[in-house]
């Protein structure tokens, strides 16, 4: 009998994550948005495809429950969109633990997540992922600060060379 | 009856359970001697889960509720590993599962860990004692990884979530090869055997060991390889000879003694005669500690396996190594010395001039010129007729005459730029080298090429 860290029987984590995520209903039903226990079962094996496509290990209820508190206030979440829209961020998140190379913590992640889906995206998922987390994991392993914006910084560099060629008092 | 030395009797074979992964193997033995039920290790399982979760949690600073497999992993290992090492230290295996039926997990972890607090106590109080009676060499593997990496271990060692880790790489290796141990206990295991080997070469002049060495081969600083086993095997020879193992002097014409000894002898009897000869050897060195004892006995089986095997191949000289003594191929560092005063000299060079005689010439210079430099300069100034020049030159010493040659090398080819007075000495001093018998010239020769450009003019 092999005690090998994979073989643990992982259903009793699974169970204990569908329990937090339906008991996440009672805080989002005051923005109209709640999720059935067949839902929530497929939120966890999302976590777990996830996590097994990236790498990682988790422990306890995880990181959906969280998830579900940020975005449930977003003017772009609907029942319609709710549980799709929750699935792709919790897919997101994982992809981005690693390629942040884990120097950013749940919690400032998911933040991040929110502001950018709320904000400069506009409720789409395709700008969070395709532009907004990418270069912020970018910068971070550039060892930049997330929001560190190249186009700025070559903004400020030509001011400062017109200033010194003087075109900037023509 | 010695009531002392019964042993419990224990279902586990001991022999069975791995070294370094003695919780899991414990487990493994107990569930196949019926003394752990499979509902029993699962429950030990998900303990282990829970204990795994605590310990990430440490670890990210409770920020990350997930982390990537590798790290899960490695603090997996690292736990079962603090655990296993308090089960190792409980007399019988058998005990070992029932504590582990009795006692919560997390609470054999916390046993653990202050055991590797202990361990490390202990580990760093042996790194000074090796310290202490460290082998006086130049050899860069060993000093690396006894000075250097030992060091680096205690530094980087992190019994929380790597406690099975050692970090360093450990590059200088040992005669007794240290097998299944990991984090700590290898640690502790690596000074013991360090200390052992220190000890017994600090029996022998770190000369004779450098020469031995240098035997083996003259770039020894920078090869890896044990030195122990080296002065071992040389100091065995020794007494196999039969005389004092002391100076490690080994003959070629001695290892072919021991050869004509070995030949015809199989593997076994080798070891039955090496072992036999290392208690002489022990003896002869009056080494009475029991630890560094049974530290040799082991060495031998490598000692009479290298000798066996170079039989075979005729290669006993690889194993038996002469000492080289490269300090006798070294340079010569020459000076031709401070210059007299002006006048002095200036007085001196017109009363040479002056002077009829030869033998007065001879006694004058003798008795004024004090320097190399200043010697070579009367050649010049003091208008010697070639023979008178010979006979100077014959007063001097080899290596005097080695560096006014190296200085005063006569070339054709250079001699049209040179003052008159220049070629002159240059050939008188040609003339008088090649007159000189075939030895002479052979050790002026010798004496040229040893100063290099050291001679300092």
């Amino acid at each position: 009998m092999a005690f090998e860290l994979m073989n643990f029987n992982s259903s009793l984590i699974q169970k204990q994550a569908v329990n937090e995520i339906v008991k996440c209903n009672d805080y989002t039903a005051h923005f109209g948005l709640t999720l059935t226990q067949p839902q929530a079962i497929e939120l966890v094996e999302t976590r777990s495809f996830s996590l097994k496509e990236t790498g990682r290990i988790e422990f306890g209820g995880g990181v959906i429950d969280k998830i579900i508190k940020a975005f449930c206030d977003s003017s772009y979440i609907t029942m319609e969109n709710y549980t799709e829209t929750l699935h792709e961020l919790i897919e997101m998140f994982y992809y981005y633990k690693n390629e942040t190379l884990d120097l950013m913590s749940d919690d400032v992640l998911i933040e991040f997540m929110n502001t950018a889906f709320n904000g400069v995206c506009q409720g789409s998922l395709d700008l969070l992922s395709g532009r907004e987390l990418a270069t912020m994991a970018r910068n971070l392993r550039f060892g930049h600060q997330p929001d560190y914006a190249e186009d700025d910084v070559l903004d400020e560099d030509e001011i400062e060379d017109e200033d010194e060629d003087g075109y900037a008092e023509h | 009856m010695d009531m002392q030395n019964i042993e419990k009797i224990s279902l586990i074979d001991k022999d069975k359970l791995s070294e370094e992964f003695y919780f899991a193997s414990l487990i493994e033995e107990a569930f196949h001697n019926h003394l752990l039920l499979g509902t029993e290790i699962e429950t030990l399982q998900l303990k282990c889960l829970e204990l795994l979760a605590e310990k990430t949690e440490r670890f990210t600073d409770g920020e990350s509720s997930s982390v990537p497999v590798e790290v899960a992993e490695n603090i997996y290992k690292s736990n079962l590993y603090t655990i296993g090492l308090y089960l190792k230290s409980l007399s019988c295996p058998d005990d070992a599962v029932t504590i582990l039926k009795q006692v919560p997990l997390s609470e054999l972890y916390v046993r653990g860990r202050k055991q590797i607090e202990t361990k490390l106590k202990i580990a760093k109080h042996l790194h000074i004692v090796v310290m202490k009676n460290i082998i006086e060499t130049d050899q860069y593997a060993y000093r690396s990884t006894v000075i250097g990496g030992i060091k680096g271990f205690f530094k980087l060692y992190n019994a929380d979530f790597g406690a099975h880790e050692i970090h360093i790489t450990v590059d200088y290796p040992l005669c007794n090869k240290i097998d299944q141990l990991v984090g700590i206990e290898f640690i502790i295991k690596y000074l013991e055997s360090v200390y052992y080997e220190n000890m017994f070469c600090n029996c022998f002049s770190s000369d004779f060991i450098h020469h031995l060495l240098c035997g083996y081969d003259l770039g020894y600083r920078d090869l890896v390889f044990n030195l122990f086993e080296q002065v071992l095997t040389c100091a065995i020879g020794c007494t196999l000879l039969r005389k004092t193992a002391l100076d490690l002097t080994i003959t070629a014409i001695q290892v072919e003694q021991i050869y004509t000894l070995f030949s015809d002898k199989s593997k076994e009897e080798v070891e039955i005669i090496i072992l036999a000869t290392s208690h002489t050897l022990m003896k002869d060195l009056a080494l009475t500690s029991l630890s560094l004892q049974t530290y040799l006995e082991t060495a031998m089986h490598t000692i009479a396996s290298n000798i066996y095997h170079a039989i075979k191949i005729d290669k006993l000289n690889r194993v038996f190594v002469s000492p080289n003594y490269p300090e006798a191929n070294s340079h010569i560092h020459f000076s031709f010395g401070e210059k007299m005063d002006n006048d002095k000299y200036r007085h001196l060079i017109e009363e040479i001039i002056q002077c009829r005689y030869l033998s007065d010439k001879i006694a004058m210079i003798k008795r004024e010129i004090k320097s190399l430099a200043d010697l070579e300069d009367l050649f010049l100034d003091a208008e010697l007729t070639s023979e008178e020049t010979k006979v100077v030159l014959k007063e001097l010493e080899v290596v005097e005459i080695a560096a006014l040659a190296k200085q005063h090398f006569y070339r054709e080819t250079e001699s049209i730029d040179l003052d008159g007075k220049v070629i002159a000495f240059r050939l008188c001093l040609n003339d008088y080298i090649h007159s000189l018998s075939q030895e002479k010239q052979s050790a002026i020769a010798k004496a040229i090429s040893m100063m290099n450009n050291n001679v300092e003019s």
